[in-house]
């Protein structure tokens, strides 16, 4: 049986330079693409060619490009993403816990701490207000006659409900912020859904019968997985048919994406997600894919999201900066409502500089304005809208600082008064004083961010190992990318050089007959 | 493990940011002399440090109440001590009364005895630095007016004769002694009223039977009336009684201002405590701190400098 012959050398060396060229291009394709992110380096899959038998034996006959892989772990991508997942909700946590420990406006200055002097809403934290306010009513149980004291009280005062009025507003706005912020965030999820389902359908399509790898687009639906992981906690699973099914959660979790379907699409299993509901009870919902978006038609998604962005998003505006719950806006509403109730108790025990008891006077009969007594416009009294009487504030002599009537130089009340710092007789705040009460709420609140920025160090730690890890399969090294490069190069070259021989050969074939 | 191009810049930003973060977090620290700024930075210290501050705060008033009641009880001691001046010339005046015998020198001593009795009237009248009456109790306050007569009220108010004479003395204050926290929970009755009826509290000018005005009035007209007798015998002995009083009253403002003194000195020493705790808690420790910057800063530089040369590597440079 003959060899190959001359001819098939030829051919032998045109496709094995087809293959080392293929070779250089997807080289070239791996360097385009070394700060790409989310790309998977792919190697040429080289194999031999049949070969044939021969009266000398079997003969190969050169090589061929079999296919182009991507080198990625499986695992490591469901690990990524599912770690990452948690990084996000701790990362995102801190954050928001940092800008409502921003708009509390409480720190510790030691090199120019609050005196007390003339303190107003912009000066100190609530801490130092509350001291000047209840110190200014100690001093004025020395000098209950004095004018000058008598306006630092309703100095303190201003600037106590000032500042209160400023950190409840504050909540409430970042509280806004926050959700407009969610609304945002859904939104991208349900578009990125959408698109790793339309994915889905392109690589499946690709990948029918298994000849072909669709690996750009593999690399574009796992880097949307990833982004979409950092957003809310999902599970993820391939299917035969090279599409990828996500849940909300674990793997029983909800049908976000299933197959080609997503909550965009007409199917009853797969989910769009919508947020609803108020501040404090503020929950994901959703629609069945297909189902007119009404509010009639949302249901509350079961489990809630508990990783990624949006689950931190949800705590913050729900429980830590709600007003139920444990929440501060609650706190500084409750620290409000003791302060108005303790004060105006006390205050109506006494008289005013004039001799008249304070609950005597036209019509405003305590020191804060009080729903509960004078019929307060603004309603209960909270944070937002605590304030000082105007009438009150009109007129210094109307602080009730004495405890007996027409007696002008009896500070007794005013002391009373000042004593309400150590008060803890007001229900609401669980034993404690009004500034044990804000401490406490504070300090919960410092605790909270300090773990979470430990536990936030420690995952990160641990998504920068697996990503590592997976770099290191799936990631490009130019080094070894360049030695390919010059690898291939060699051996187009000698494939080259084979078919100049070749041709050599035949030229010499060709001149035997002259 | 197989390391790609991206590890190294991945990585070097990695440990740049954690390196600018320390570096970052030890400038504040030294620059506000402060470990902790707000509650996140160490809930616990935070804690410590706002309750210390508060309480420096509170000590700090408490302070103050001690230095404007100490005040109050000079003004206290100093008006109480010019009366016993008085009290001790009028006993001179009433003992050298029975020595004397022509009446002119008898009218010379009973003006000087009107002069006595108006300046007692002054000091039982006397107002403190803060515009308040010593002697009024807790009821009078200047610039207050009689509603019917609508004459200034002051704490004695006189009765007058043709002559300009005092003929009585009246008593327009009340009995209330005032109290003045001067420790936590635990306070000072810082003021002298003016008269008592009962003795109870004690009055300075007016206790019980004891009636400075009385006496001096009573000293004065028998002075006028050439009625030496009467004012050696009882008027002697009741102005022992008078100062007797008086005494009795310096006795316990002095007792009040040992007590003042006791309390401030314990309040600079509390204030030295919390300070002390706050600073614990609170302060950063600057030798350590520099000494971290500093082998933070040498640990950026060594990781720019490493991270500089292994970026410029490449197989593309040897090629």
């Amino acid at each position: 049986m003959p060899t190959i012959g001359i001819n098939g050398t030829l051919f032998l060396a045109a496709d094995a330079l087809n293959a080392q060229r293929a070779g250089i291009e997807i080289t070239g394709h791996n360097i385009a693409n070394v700060n790409t992110i989310g790309f998977a380096r792919q190697r040429v899959d080289l194999r031999t060619q049949t070969p044939i038998n021969t009266s000398v034996g079997q003969q190969g006959l050169g090589v061929l490009a079999l296919a182009i892989q991507q080198v990625r772990s499986f695992i490591l991508d469901i690990q990524v993403p599912t770690n990452q997942s948690t990084l996000s909700y701790l990362e995102e946590k801190f954050d928001l816990l940092n800008q409502v420990q921003a708009n509390l406006g409480q720190s510790l200055n030691r090199l120019d701490p609050l005196t007390g002097s003339s303190p107003t809403a912009t000066q100190g934290g609530l801490q130092e207000l509350m001291d000047s306010f209840f110190n200014a009513f100690e001093a004025l149980a020395t000098e209950p006659a004095s004018t000058v004291l008598r306006q630092q009280v309703i100095l303190t005062s201003q600037a106590l409900t000032g500042k209160l009025n400023t950190i409840g507003a504050s909540l409430e706005n970042l509280q806004n912020q926050i959700t407009i912020q969610i609304t945002q965030n859904v939104s991208d999820i349900n578009s990125t859904i959408a698109e790793i389902a339309y994915l889905n359908s392109q690589i499946a399509s690709v990948e029918v019968g298994g000849a072909n790898h669709a690996n750009d687009l593999r690399d574009r639906r796992q880097q949307l997985i990833e982004d979409l992981s950092k957003r809310i906690n999902i599970s993820t699973r391939e299917e035969s048919d090279r599409t990828v099914t996500i849940r909300l959660g674990a793997s029983s979790g909800p049908l976000l994406v299933s197959g080609v379907f997503s909550g965009n699409t007409a199917s009853a299993s797969t989910i769009k997600l919508a947020v609803s509901g108020a501040a404090s009870s503020l929950n994901i919902r959703s629609w069945t894919g297909g189902e007119a978006e009404i509010a009639g038609n949302l249901d509350v998604v079961t489990p809630q999201p508990t990783g990624g962005t949006l689950a931190a998003e949800i705590e913050a505006v729900a429980t830590t900066i709600g007003d139920a719950g444990a929440g501060l806006i609650r706190d500084y509403n409750r620290i409000a409502a003791a302060l108005a109730s303790l004060v105006n108790t006390q205050h109506a025990a006494g008289f005013t500089l004039e001799g008249s008891p304070a609950y005597a006077t036209a019509g405003n009969p305590t020191f804060f304005d009080d729903d509960a007594v004078n019929g307060n416009p603004l309603g209960a009294v909270t944070a937002r809208n605590i304030q000082l009487n105007s009438f009150v504030a009109g007129d210094v002599s109307r602080i009730a600082a004495s405890s007996i009537i027409a007696e002008p130089n009896n500070g007794s009340n005013a002391a009373s008064l000042a004593a309400l710092r150590s008060n803890t007789t007001d229900p609401s705040l669980g034993g404690l004083t009004i500034s044990g009460y804000y401490i406490t709420s504070l300090t919960s609140l410092g605790s909270n961010i300090h773990d979470t920025d430990s536990r936030a160090s420690t995952q990160k730690l641990v998504v920068q190992q697996l990503t590592q890890q997976r770099d290191s399969v799936m990631g490009v090294s130019l080094d070894e990318e360049t030695t390919n490069l010059l690898r291939f190069q060699h051996a187009f070259e000698a494939n080259a050089r084979v078919i100049s021989t070749v041709d050599i050969m035949m030229q010499t074939i060709l001149n035997l007959g002259r | 493990m197989r390391v790609t191009s991206n590890n190294f810049p991945d990585q070097l930003n990695t440990q740049l940011q954690s390196l600018q973060f320390l570096l970052n977090r030890d400038q504040l620290r030294i620059a506000s002399g402060q470990k902790v700024l707000a509650p996140s930075d160490d809930p616990t210290n935070f804690r410590r440090s706002i309750e210390a501050q508060s309480a420096q705060l509170r000590i700090q008033e408490l302070r103050n109440a001690v230095i404007q009641t100490r005040t109050r009880a000079e003004n206290n001691f100093d008006a109480a001590s010019s009366l016993q001046t008085v009290i001790s010339r009028a006993s001179e005046l009433a003992i050298s009364a029975s020595k004397i015998f022509t009446q002119a020198e008898l009218d010379i001593m009973a003006n000087e005895m009107n002069q006595l009795l108006e300046q007692t009237v002054a000091l039982g009248n006397r107002q403190a630095t803060d515009d308040q009456f010593l002697f009024g109790g807790t009821f009078l306050r200047p610039g207050d007016t009689d509603p019917v007569t609508l004459a200034a009220y002051v704490p004695f108010s006189v009765t007058r004769n043709a002559q300009g004479q005092i003929t009585a003395v009246t008593y327009r204050g009340n009995e209330k002694v005032a109290s003045v926290e001067i420790e936590a929970g635990a306070t000072l009755a810082y003021n002298v009223i003016g008269s008592s009826v009962t003795g109870t509290p004690r009055g300075l000018f007016i206790n019980g039977a004891t009636n400075v005005f009385a006496q001096l009035i009573t000293l004065r007209d028998q002075l006028f009336a050439g009625n030496t007798n009467a004012v050696t015998n009882p008027g002697v002995a009741n102005l022992n009684l008078v100062q007797d009083n008086v005494a009795i009253t310096i006795g316990t403002v002095s007792a009040n201002l040992a007590r003042l003194n006791i309390a401030e000195i314990s309040h600079d020493q509390q204030l030295l405590i919390e300070e002390d705790g706050l600073s614990r808690a609170a302060d950063a420790d600057l030798a350590e701190t520099v000494l971290h910057l500093q082998r933070t800063q040498t640990a950026y530089e060594a990781a720019l400098q490493t991270g500089a040369r292994v970026l410029d590597l490449s197989l593309l440079r040897f090629l």
